[in-house]
């Protein structure tokens, strides 16, 4: 598979009375032509800002792009402008959120927001578009498409809102969705419905996901790889199936255990001690060592560095150095 | 678009529980609106001096300037409505035509202090940092001049005259628009469906006039239909202070100067008391149906 998405050493800081603060900082990661990757990380690790600087949506919010490439296909998305970014966006990379109550404009019609990308991005004519708009409402299952053109969001349930706002995401065909936390603000049962929606509709289209959550149900469910990240740094990147047979991260593994198992026989939910650092107050060593379990001498001094492991996954964890893991 | 296939998967078709019709945004508006029984009454009022203002040539039973001095101060009967004022012109359908004068001032100058009101404060509230710093200081200095002064000022310096006047009260009236539209849009810019609009691709024009603007349309009506009000009372004021319409051209706020004689007052009463009588109703119904417009635009008062 080709790689569709690369991002190299990312670096997004915000800033706070002139005083950097690093949300994202050195993030590495590829995603593969079809392929859906999972972000995952407890709130505040970078997740979202990740993708607002893939999208080239940080600079509004007040953050800053310091370093590092962010490759679609063979473009480099930080050297792109305003007006190179409105081209792509939507067109060639577009965008789910976790609120699907609220990123409806409420004032226009369901076929209005619908045929908006269309006109702009595919040229089309108004008529041209409101048939194809019916086309994509019918594709994610509504079966009165002409009906639903015409009505406001607040008509609609928060799971016929996420089908809309994909059939907007997906309506120009593009190469990568970007899902924040596609399923969150629903419920259970929709969320499957949602999900096996998104990922059959990316498998007919070839479309790569980028999935961010932390629901680990839903990596389980949907993703091929995971990457995994901790205050703005990936820590772990490995397949589905790795990761949940044998995580090598002691962050990677806190979370998985600290998931309820329905015929489980544990009465007391492990939880990982403490609360993610603030950007601002990173500790100096490994930014994971006051909370781990597993810390070493070395690791509240010296930062460790992404390794690769013996079996190909990447893991930043001296654990790993004496395996006869090499630096990347 | 071949590669789509349309049929809807049957396990993904969810039940979709909506009535038939589809609730429209202006049947909800009158829903609410027509609850408001003194909005109603203030609207039904408003569209009578609006029509009898537009066919003021039609209605009117003398021409506004012809004076009959033998007529004089006469008082109102089956041959002069309103009676007649002091060159025996009749007051009735001096009234008529001032209305026009009255109203072209109101709705010109909201329209042109709105529309610049409005851009500004967008402009302001979506670009924040200098733009808004820049526009929020020249607001501050409009207001904190006086209205009526440089109301005064600019007429003195201009000749007086309905054109000058929509001009003037634009220059004046566009700053506390701004002011709403900004606040506003500082609110709705944060909002989710902002940031969706921007992942499409929408240009930053779109989303301000497209999107954004038609979520602050509602408080922007509403100060709109409370401005008419407030303008046609300063276009009257100063038509009585001599700063405004200039007479033979007849406005409610002249006739009322014309009328200021303790003389005139006790001997031909209706004089002064229609185009009083006027102002205040025209006013009032603008407050009654900008108070229903705003009770049914509020998203928050749902039934």
């Amino acid at each position: 598979m080709s790689t569709l998405l690369e991002v190299n050493n990312l670096k997004t800081y915000f800033f706070r009375k002139k005083e950097p603060i690093p949300a994202v900082d050195g993030v590495d990661f590829h995603i593969s032509k079809g392929e859906t990757v999972a972000l995952v990380g407890e709130s505040g690790s970078g997740k979202s800002i990740t993708s607002l600087s893939i999208m080239g949506l940080v600079q509004s919010s007040g953050g800053k792009i310091m370093d590092g490439s962010i490759k679609l296909e063979d473009k480099d998305l930080t050297s792109f402008t305003e007006n190179d970014y409105c081209k792509i966006r939507g067109n060639e990379v577009s965008m789910i959120f976790q609120e699907p109550m609220t990123s409806l404009n409420p004032v226009l019609t369901i076929g209005e927001q619908i045929t908006e990308v269309l006109i702009y991005h595919k040229n089309m004519k108004k008529k041209e578009a409101r048939q194809r708009a019916v086309e994509l409402l019918q594709m994610v299952g509504f079966s009165r498409a002409e009906q639903i053109m015409k009505e406001y969001p607040h008509r609609l349930s928060g799971g016929m809102r996420q089908r809309v706002m994909i059939a907007i995401a997906l309506s120009c065909n593009p190469k990568l969705l970007i899902a924040d936390e596609p399923t969150t603000a629903l419920d259970v049962t929709i969320q499957a419905q949602v999900l096996e929606l998104m990922k059959d509709l990316c498998q007919k289209f070839n479309t790569s996901i980028l999935l961010i959550t932390h629901d680990l149900g839903v990596v389980s469910e949907a993703a091929d790889r995971v990457i995994v990240m901790y205050c703005g740094q990936v820590v772990e990147n490995a397949t589905v199936d790795d990761l949940f047979l044998e995580p090598l991260h002691p962050y990677t593994e806190g979370l998985l255990t600290s998931i309820p198992v329905i015929d489980g026989e544990i009465d007391k939910l492990n939880a990982i001690k403490g609360s993610v650092p603030t950007p601002d107050n990173l500790p100096p060593g490994c930014r994971f060592a006051p909370r781990c379990p597993k810390a070493m001498d070395k690791c509240w001094t010296n930062q460790p560095s992404l390794l690769t492991h013996k079996s190909g996954r990447t893991v930043r964890c001296f654990l790993y150095e004496e395996e006869g893991a090499e630096q990347s | 678009m071949s590669e789509l296939q349309t049929t809807p998967s049957p396990e993904i078709r969810l039940k979709e529980n909506i009535s038939k019709k589809p609730e429209t945004m202006t049947k909800i508006f009158w829903e609410k609106f027509s609850k408001n029984k003194l909005a109603i009454l203030g609207a039904v009022i408003l569209f009578i001096i609006i029509m009898s203002a537009v066919f003021a040539p039609l209605i009117a039973p003398y021409p506004q300037e012809q004076q009959s001095l033998l007529d004089k101060y006469k008082a109102p009967g089956l041959e002069h409505l309103m009676g007649t004022d002091k060159f025996g012109r009749d007051i009735f359908s001096r009234i008529l035509y001032g209305a026009r004068v009255s109203l072209l001032v109101g709705f010109a100058s909201v329209v042109g202090s709105i529309l610049i009101g409005t851009v500004l404060g967008a402009l302001a509230g979506y670009f924040r940092g200098i733009v808004d710093a820049v526009i929020m200081r020249v607001v501050d200095i409009v207001l904190s001049i006086p209205d009526i002064f440089l109301l005064i000022t600019l007429v003195t310096i201009f000749k007086p005259g309905v054109d000058k006047l929509i001009l003037i009260f634009c220059l004046t009236g566009w700053t506390t628009t701004a002011r709403l539209v900004r606040g506003e849009f500082l609110s709705l810019r944060s909002r989710e469906y902002v940031l969706a609009a921007k992942t499409i691709g929408t240009k930053t024009h779109k989303i301000i006039f497209s999107h954004i603007l038609p979520n602050a349309l509602g408080p922007i009506i509403v100060s709109a239909t409370l401005k008419v009000g407030s303008v046609i009372l300063a276009e009257s004021a100063l038509s009585y202070l001599g700063f405004g319409i200039q007479p033979p051209i007849a406005s409610w706020g002249n006739m009322l100067q014309d009328a200021q004689n303790f003389t005139v007052m006790i001997q031909a009463w209706w004089y002064p008391l229609f185009p009083g009588l006027f102002i205040l109703m025209t006013v009032l119904c603008f407050n009654f149906v900008g108070d229903g417009l705003r009770d049914a635009l509020d998203p928050k008062n749902i039934k």
